[in-house]
């Protein structure tokens, strides 16, 4: 990795709000130890929205842990305002891919538990006014009462966003909140993460394996080298006008710069990385033909599975 | 009921164990016939099928093997000593209105008898209302109780007779219509039953019908005893069949009994009820009297004239318990209430230490090896070791629980501690990592994240524990109360199978349906808590 591109990850001009220097990580120890990054340099400024792509497996989740202060960096420092980020806070609020939302409570309670931790001091009317404002500013008034398994993917992920901006938190990371649902709530959930930044206008760091997702929604866009030791590829800034209209962005030039530029680095420089994750063991399909559950069963008990080895291939020659 | 709550009773129904009623249900709100049809035949036919083909089976096998105790008893034996157990019961609860009847009328006398001995009661004079009146509740109710008397000995007295005219000569003895209509079903159902028996038996013994004489070839002989040996087979069963015809009608007589007990006319009980709290409040005062008579006596040496009657007062004034035996059902009440005990002191053992043990590995790894060195120990093992140690440390005057209780319940704790612990210790550790992630991003403090976070999380798991533990304490009590002479259930298995008398085998397997039947219902209700607390998540 050369210098210069080291230095376009740097914010330009106004002050530093996340800063990641030298970051590496790695798991487990002897033989066993896999390094996950490795020198990872980030600078994000306040008040931005910042979209890492990169492949699945390649370390994006470990990424986002390590500026939440859930994991602490091997080798060089994570830090807040200047101050070194060594262990979670509320002031970091993550989104969970799969939303944990504690299956117990409502959702009224689900924020709340967050609430009555980080507003102690507040009247009771006063956090109560708190949590319905930010339950509201995901459209789930309706469901406050609801338990999450009554809830859609989507509304429980909605839930999960409402619970993280209830803290107040001074940069909100999105781990892949939404690639655990479908391409049209995906879509929706979409515009509405933006219309909440717009809003809110606070620092956003979101993690996605869609870069579609991240050149529709961020300021830059930094693509994650495939895994292991993987590390930040060149920042894009996104200069299209807001609010971006995902039917008209489609035809935008710049956008689809953005997206070959994306996507070059990741299909070629960033994914041919030495040592990235390749199958090489030939895949054995299982000697078992699925069974047509359609098909009434017969009375009488199932049959045994069907082998594929015992089907007789039958060679039809058609003359013409 | 509209759509929504409709399936949250059946998802209910099912919860419960109850799922079979579903289609039900489901034919009577007019969904597809033949759908719901076959989940009936699924769901209620073949169970009911299958028990059919097993009591027969039961029935026919049963009569092939034959025990000191006679013929291993069928269904209908079974079902027969049941019934006696219902009937012993009913019994115990007339004998205890008649004991409590006895005391009213002792009391009622000694009122009559001393009623000078009231003027000098200090404080308010009594009131036990009108005197007249109160006799007459009296009598009316010793009179329901003759009546109960002569209904219950309808069976004893018509039992020896040797034809239908004897016996309705004994009837027309009777002075209540109630046991005339007891006899007249005696009389036509069991009474022909019992003379033909009778003179069948006589026949056998009496008759020469089977014994060689002399001429008889051998080949007769061989046929004469086969033949006897066939009778013989064949009284059996018919005696089989008479004690459990004899067993329904005391049944009817008896359950005849206690409706005639219940029929008291509602203002006789409400005059003896005013009799009775009056006479629990007048009591007290008559043992305070006597003790200030006693005390006054010591110090001023005086002798009080009526301190006899005041003693003999108060003696008809105190209330003495109906020292009835144990009836089946104070059995099962003792087994469910050892069970409980038991339970309550492993859950409250094993739910923090599993706790513990999941939240720290070292604390896991240390107490593992003997949580899987004790886990597999009998309770017929544990049991001397409790009895000893709880003999020695245990020791009261006025002990709050019988010993044998406190040795069966820790005897069922001992054992049933294991699935809790495990299961707690594997919710407590398996608990989501994302939740810890919660809990760690908002700085929950370590209670608050127990008791928000990890504690509902392993909920499920700690309650399949629960559940895994009440099914082996519930198992183990029996084996338990047999050694410990806890008077539940395993005693009473103990006692039939100790006193082998002829009804031993049926009572018996009465005490394994009981048992059965009961594991099964703790077992539905705990599966319906674990579901419960498992928010829509498959167990």
């Amino acid at each position: 990795m050369n210098g210069e591109k080291r230095m376009d990850h740097k914010g330009s001009g106004t002050s530093t709000f996340l800063k990641l220097k030298g970051v590496s990580k790695g798991f487990g120890s002897g033989p066993q130890r896999s390094e996950i990054l490795e020198d990872i340099n980030l600078d994000i400024r306040e008040g931005e929205f910042v979209a890492i792509v990169g492949y699945s497996g390649a370390g994006k989740t470990t990424l986002i842990s390590l500026m939440a202060g859930l994991l602490t960096p091997d080798k060089g420092s994570v830090t807040l305002k200047g101050e070194v980020v060594n262990e979670p806070s509320p002031d970091r609020a993550i989104v969970f891919q799969n939303y944990s939302l504690l299956p117990w409570l409502t959702v009224y309670e689900n924020v709340g538990l967050a609430v009555n931790q980080l507003y102690r001091t507040w009247p009771e009317a006063k956090r109560k006014d708190w949590i319905e404002q930010h339950v509201e500013k995901v459209n789930l008034l309706p469901a406050l009462g609801k338990r999450p398994n009554e809830l859609s993917g989507g509304m429980r992920q909605r839930v999960s966003v409402a619970r993280a901006l209830a803290m107040n938190p001074k940069i909100l990371l999105l781990d892949e909140p939404l690639s655990a649902l479908d391409a049209l709530t995906r879509a929706t959930l979409q515009d509405e993460i933006g219309r909440i930044w717009e809003e809110e206008r606070k620092t956003v760091v979101l993690i996605t394996n869609d870069v579609d997702e991240g050149i529709l929604l961020a300021d830059r866009i930094i693509p994650l080298s495939a895994g292991p030791r993987a590390t930040l590829g060149p920042v894009v800034t996104i200069d299209i006008p807001r609010p971006r209209d995902r039917k008209a962005v489609n035809h935008n030039e710049r956008y689809k710069e953005i997206r070959r530029e994306v996507l070059d680095y990741l299909l070629g420089e960033g994914g041919k990385k030495e040592g990235r994750t390749t199958l090489t063991r030939k895949l054995v399909l299982p000697d078992i033909l699925p069974e047509d559950l359609n098909r009434p069963r017969m009375m009488g008990g199932r049959k045994t599975p069907r082998r594929r080895s015992e089907l007789k291939n039958e060679n039809i020659e058609v003359s013409v | 009921m509209n759509g929504e709550s409709f399936n949250r009773f059946l998802a209910f129904l099912k919860t419960v164990r109850l799922g079979w009623l579903i289609p039900f249900f489901l034919l009577v709100k007019g969904e597809d016939p033949r759908t719901q049809l076959r989940a009936i035949f699924a769901g209620v036919v073949v169970p009911i099928l299958a028990i059919l083909v097993f009591l027969t089976a039961w029935e026919i096998s049963s009569k092939q093997i034959v025990t000191k105790f006679g013929t291993v008893p069928g269904p209908r034996q079974v079902w027969s000593a049941w019934e006696s157990l219902m009937n012993e019961i009913r019994m115990e609860k007339i004998k205890e209105a008649d004991h409590q009847r006895r005391a009213r009328e002792k009391r009622m006398k000694n009122i009559e008898k001393y009623a000078g001995v009231f003027n000098e009661l200090p404080g308010d004079k009594p009131d036990f209302g009108d005197t007249e009146r109160n006799q007459k509740a009296l009598s009316d109710l010793s009179k329901t109780f003759d009546e109960i008397n002569e209904m219950l000995e309808v069976s004893n007295a018509i039992s020896g007779v040797s034809s239908e005219q004897e016996a309705q000569a004994v009837v027309d003895q009777f002075q209540f219509e109630s046991s005339k209509e007891i006899a007249a079903v005696l009389i036509s159902q069991l009474l022909p039953k019992e003379i033909s028996y009778r003179m069948r038996e006589e026949e056998l013994n009496m008759g020469e019908r089977f014994n060689p004489i002399e001429g008889d070839t051998e080949e007769l002989i061989a046929s004469k005893e086969s033949l006897k040996a066939k009778e013989l087979k064949l009284i059996a069963a018919e005696k089989a069949d008479l004690l459990i015809e004899r067993q329904r009608l005391t049944s009817f007589a008896t359950r005849e009994a206690i409706d005639v007990l219940n029929s008291i006319p509602s203002f006789t009980k409400s005059i003896l009820g005013k009799l009775d709290s009056t006479a629990s409040k007048v009591g007290p005062r008559l043992d305070g009297w006597y003790a200030s008579i006693e005390a006054s006596e010591i110090a001023t040496g005086q002798k009080y004239p009526n301190r006899v009657r005041v003693k003999m007062l108060k003696k008809s004034f105190e209330y003495k318990p109906y020292p009835g035996k144990d009836t089946y059902l104070n059995q099962i009440a003792t087994s469910l209430k050892t069970v409980f005990f038991g339970f309550m002191i492993a859950s409250l053992v094993a739910i923090p230490i599993g706790i513990v043990c999941g939240l720290n590995k070292t604390v896991n790894n240390a107490i593992n090896p003997l949580i899987q060195i004790f886990k597999p120990v009998s309770p017929l093992a544990w049991l001397p070791i409790v009895m000893i140690v709880v003999g020695a440390l245990y020791v009261s005057d006025d002990p709050m629980f019988e010993i044998s209780f406190i040795n069966s319940a820790i005897t069922v704790a001992l054992c049933s501690l294991w699935p809790t612990l495990v299961n707690t210790a594997v919710g407590v550790a398996s608990t989501d990592k994302d939740f810890i992630n919660v809990a760690r991003v908002l700085k929950l403090s370590w209670v608050t994240k127990i008791t928000k976070v990890v504690l509902p999380a392993s909920l499920p798991l700690v309650f399949t524990g629960l559940r895994l533990s009440l099914g082996v304490g519930w198992m183990v009590l029996i084996a338990a109360e047999m050694l410990a002479q806890n008077p539940g259930l395993g005693k009473f298995v103990w006692d039939m199978f100790q006193n082998g008398s002829s009804e031993t085998l049926s009572m018996i397997m009465v005490a394994v349906f009981t048992i059965g039947v009961i594991g099964f219902a703790l077992d539905t209700v705990m599966l319906s808590l674990q579901q419960l607390v498992s928010f829509g998540e498959a167990i």
